[in-house]
This record gives structure tokens, sequence and C-alpha cells, in this order.
């Protein structure tokens, strides 16, 4: 017996209602009972206008990229764009957003965070002026039937019964999708065709797609590499304070990324005579509205844990991470985080230091994946 | 000989679906627990014993998001293989305690039942014994939980017993999953003393700490 929405066939995970059984590995998105079929509905389309426009030219390599997403979809074959942080991953999708649209296809953007899907969802919408966009994540939905949905990755799953034509997820190495079987196969059964887009996929995540690089930023300048500096623990706080101090005379920003919710409060506090500083977690209820003070210039050191390590674009930041040794700073939280640094031109350079008082594998492995990107000439 | 088996080598705790190594402790050579070590500590045991309405009330569980997620998969994404965890620590007490009462459960909605496939309290209460009364219904359909706590005493109308006379002379266990202001609890206790029981008593699985200040089980100061 297999589960028809997450593919489980372990004995565990089924559980009986008088002698039916059903799967309780993905309970959590209603329950299915595993000796009923599920019919795949299609409805069809019709013809919409899906004209976008860029406030930018595309660079020859995004161009190459997004003509090579074209072929691949008609050639039915499934695609992974490896991209460096802050190199325009989203708008090289909009030419084959167009064109499987223009087809009647049905078009999802997905992205496992919740946040990331309502930005998304304005940016996509201000470039594609007359499509009907739904968004959806949990607790909201609008135009769930619309053509091009943008939506968090759990919410994939109703669409399992009738599967997009494409789906294009974005940062498809981040939490809570990474790593998750029934996540996974929800993605798998609710796509015809895919196209994954991330900075930091390893090899193993690697199957029959085909992969392109992207190593440059659209400016073209090298990604910043980070400098590690190994203090013992007691002088923490205070070269903390000697950073930021160093950092804000030719900057505007510093984000601070710290391993644990409770440490961004107590260095917030540390610091909060001195600057105008919040430290803000998954937990703070404020989150949005601090990240939007941060970006327009309200506070001049944000402090956070990794929920902010993804996905932020904000002007002239510059990075500290404390205890960047911690289990949670993994190569791709780090490359990830010090992707923030230097997005925007006119600031395409930038610091990024690590503090902790080991090396560990993360951080040399972080600097030198960036340095062979920046090396790399394709 | 059965080494090879899989299943017989691993079980897998009931609520996060991860394995249970069997030989944790020595406790779980002798009984049988279907929650690992670490979701049972999620519960916020209170077992409160104490007097509602003349009757003898026990609680067991202090009602905690951990509780509410618990029970929502349970009765709102139809998990019914959870029936099992919310009394696995109590099982064998409970079994011995109440080995001569028919239980009677709250009433929930049929028409909700007939969605889950399952009565949610009953099923709870087999896994005490099968001398198990659902004698007692919804008029009309009617949630408890919809309603803001003033307006709880309306359930008096709602809740109707059929077949009461198998309760007479018996000894009686009440059981609901989560108590709030006890207004179903008093309708149900009303109806089934009309039936001449023995005795009563009354099970409930979980109540928010408020609520109990509220019905003067324990004092504000008191933190449980």
């Amino acid at each position: 017996m297999k589960c028809p929405v997450c593919g489980n066939e372990d004995a565990h995970y089924i559980g009986y209602i008088n002698k039916r059984p059903y799967c309780r590995k993905c309970i959590a998105f209603g329950r299915t009972y595993l000796d009923e079929s599920y019919p795949i509905h299609t409805t069809p389309l019709i013809m919409t206008d899906a004209s976008y426009h860029l406030s930018f030219t595309l660079s020859p390599r995004q161009q190459f990229i997004s003509e090579q997403l074209i072929t691949n979809y008609e050639n039915a074959t499934n695609s992974i764009v490896l991209a460096v942080c802050g190199s325009g991953k989203t708008e090289i999708s909009y030419a084959i957003i167009k064109h499987v649209i223009e087809n009647r296809g049905r078009v999802c953007f997905t992205i496992p965070r919740r946040q990331l899907c309502i930005e998304l969802h304005e940016r996509i919408q201000k470039d594609f002026p007359h499509l009907t966009i739904g968004l959806l994540y949990g607790g909201y939905q609008e135009n769930n039937d619309a053509p091009l949905i943008i939506c968090t990755t759990h919410q994939l799953y109703r669409f399992v019964s009738s599967p997009f034509d494409l789906v294009i997820m974005d940062e498809a190495d981040a939490f809570p999708f990474y790593g998750d079987d029934v996540l996974n196969s929800i993605f798998y059964h609710a796509s015809q065709r895919y196209i994954k887009l991330s900075a930091t996929l390893l090899e193993e995540d690697i199957h029959d797609e085909c992969v392109m690089i992207m190593n440059r930023r659209y400016h073209g300048h090298d990604l910043p590499v980070p400098h590690i500096y190994i203090i013992p623990q007691f002088l923490w706080a205070a070269s903390l304070k000697y950073w930021i101090k160093k950092l804000l005379e030719t900057h505007k920003r510093v984000l601070v990324y710290v391993p644990r919710v409770s440490d961004a409060q107590y260095y917030a506090d540390l610091l909060k005579d001195t600057y105008r500083v919040k430290g803000v977690s998954s937990e703070s209820p404020y989150l949005n509205e601090y990240t939007k003070d941060f970006k327009e210039g309200l506070l001049d050191v944000l402090i956070t844990t990794t929920i902010l390590e993804r996905g932020i674009t904000i002007e002239d930041v510059q990075v500290i991470v404390l205890e960047a040794g911690d289990r949670i700073f993994d190569e791709r939280t780090l490359i990830q985080i010090a992707g923030r640094v230097g997005r925007k031109i006119g600031y395409e350079d930038g610091r990024i230091v690590l503090i902790d008082d080991h090396y560990s594998k993360a951080m040399k492995g972080c600097i030198k994946t960036i340095q062979s990107l920046n090396r790399m000439s394709v | 000989m059965y080494q090879n088996h899989s299943i017989s080598q691993q079980d897998v705790c009931l609520i996060c679906l991860s394995s249970i190594s069997k030989s944790s402790s020595f406790h779980q050579l002798f009984s049988h627990h279907c929650i690992c070590s670490s979701c049972l500590s999620l519960f916020k045991r209170i077992d409160i014993k104490t007097c509602f309405e003349g009757y003898p009330l026990r609680i067991l569980y202090g009602y905690n998001d951990f509780f509410r997620t618990l029970l929502f998969r349970y009765k709102g994404q139809y998990d019914y293989a959870l029936k099992d965890a919310f009394l696995d620590m109590y099982k064998r007490e409970l079994q011995i305690r109440y080995k001569d009462y028919l239980i009677v459960v709250a009433p929930s909605a049929s028409k909700a039942n007939d969605v889950r496939g399952f009565a949610p309290n009953q099923a709870i209460a087999m896994t005490i014994h099968s001398h198990v009364f659902n004698g007692l219904y919804k008029k009309v359909d009617y949630k408890q939980s919809d309603q803001s706590y003033t307006q709880r005493a309306g359930i008096r109308d709602v809740i109707g017993l059929r077949g009461g006379s198998f309760l007479e002379n018996r000894k009686i266990l009440l059981l609901d999953d989560v108590m709030t202001s006890g207004e179903t609890i008093k309708t149900c206790l009303r109806l089934i003393e009309k039936e001449n029981p023995q005795k009563i008593e009354i099970l409930i699985l979980a109540m928010k700490e408020k609520y109990l200040v509220n019905l003067g089980i324990i004092k504000q100061a008191r933190s449980i």
C-alpha cells in the first residue's frame, strides 16, 4: 500500500479506521485513505495575458539560462539553477512563466517560508501587471484557481490532485522543505515538471536534472568573502561592540546573527544604550515591523537568529555572525548569510565577520565555496 | 528468532512518529508504551482529584499548546490512531480502578462524527475497557467550543439521553475531553441522575488553568 499524497509505504505510519487504512505521515495535510483512488482533475484555462516588464535588462548569462529553461521545459527535462545569492534568480524565471501560461498551462512558484511568499507575490504582481496571481500560505488564500500561484511548500498538498504543469521552487535548500520526506514527496506529486532555484544545493541533492550555474551577481562583482576571527568567549561582547563601531563608521547598517532566540534579546539589551538596536527571532511579534524599520534606516543594528538568513535584500549592510561555529550555522546557512552583503549596485562590497572561539568545518567550507565561485568563469 | 522482524524490533511513537528504542528503560520491559519519552514529557500532568457538583472529579492534564495540537490532530484532522495516546500513561491504573464501571461518554455532534468515521470520546473510552455507553446525544448540531463562556449554559437544551434504563443501579464514569465552564458535564449529570445510578464519577482529560480557578478547583496562587 502506498499513500497517494506523500508516497508513504511504511506500515508504522499507517493507521486504521474501521479496518480502512489511512496515512498518518501526512495527516497534517488532511486524512487520506490508502484504498481510495484520487482522480486527477484538469481545469481548462482561458488565454491570459502574461506579459511582464523588468526594471533592468538581463545579463547575457541570465538570458542564456532563461532561454535554456524554456528549452528544457519543452524537452520535458527538469532543471536546477545554482545561482549565488543576489544574482537575480527570480527574474530569470519570468520568461518560462510567460511561456507556460501563454500555452494555457498552470504555474506555481513556491518557497518554504511564508514571509518570502508575501514579498514575492508583491514583486511578481508588480512585474506581471495583467495577470491574476494566487497567494496561499498557512491561514490565508486568495485566487487559488489562478494560472500562477505563489505558495509555501506546505500548501502544495492542495494541488496533488491537480498537478501544475510547472512548479518553480525558490530556496529549495531551506528549512522546512529541505530534508522533509513528506514535503518533498508532495512537491513531486504536485508538479509535472519542476525547476529548483537555489544558492546552496549540495551534490547529493541533484539527480537527473539539468544543472545550470550562475556564479556572478548581476553587477558582476566578486562575492564578499567572510573573515574568521577567533576570540575567547569572554571577549565576545567587547569585540561585538568594537566591530559594530568600526563597521558603522563607513556603512549605514549592521546585521548581527546569533545562534539562539534568547541571545537576540541579550545582545540587544547590551547595545541599546549606544545604538538604535532591536533583537528579532521567530518568536518576536514585531519581526516584520523591525525588519522594515531596519531597511528604512530607522535602526542601526538588527540582531537576529537564522530566521533572516535568506530572501531579504537590504541596501548597504554589513554582517557579523556571533558564535559562528555553532551547529546551527552550517555551510549552507553561512553562505546564505554572507549573501546578504553587497547585493545592491553601488554597495557591492562589504564585510562578513565570523566570531567564535574555534574554527568549524562549516566556516572553512563556506569560505572555500565562495572563493571557488569567485574563481569560476561561467 | 525474531531479530530480523522489523516491526517487532522497533516501535514508533504515536505522536511524533519517531522510533522508540525498546530497551531504553527497565520500566519499558514490563509495560508497553506507545509514546516516546520526549512526547510524554510534553503532557502537563496535573492529576487533580476534586469534587464537582457533589461528585468526584478527576482531571488528568493541563490544557497546554501541546494538548491543543494533539486534540486537534485527533478530532480535527481525524487521526484515529491517536486514541491510544491520551490515556497511555494512566491506562493500567484506570483499568483497575474503573473495572466494574460503565463509561458514559459526553456527546459530540453526529454530523462531525460521520465525517471523522469515529466518535472521539468513545474511542478514547474504549481504550480503558469496552463497557462504554453512548446514549447521550446532541439534538442539533451544536458546538460548545464555538460559544462564549457566558453562553455555554445553552447546552442544557441540546443534549438528550436515549436508552437511559441501562444506567440504573450501575456505577457510572462520565468521560469528556476538555472541560471549560462545566456546563456540558452539568447537563450530562442531570440526565444521568434521573436514571438512579448507584454512583457517578467524572473523568476529564484536560482543563485550562484559568477555568480551574474560575470553578474554584484551585486557588489563583498555585501554579500548575
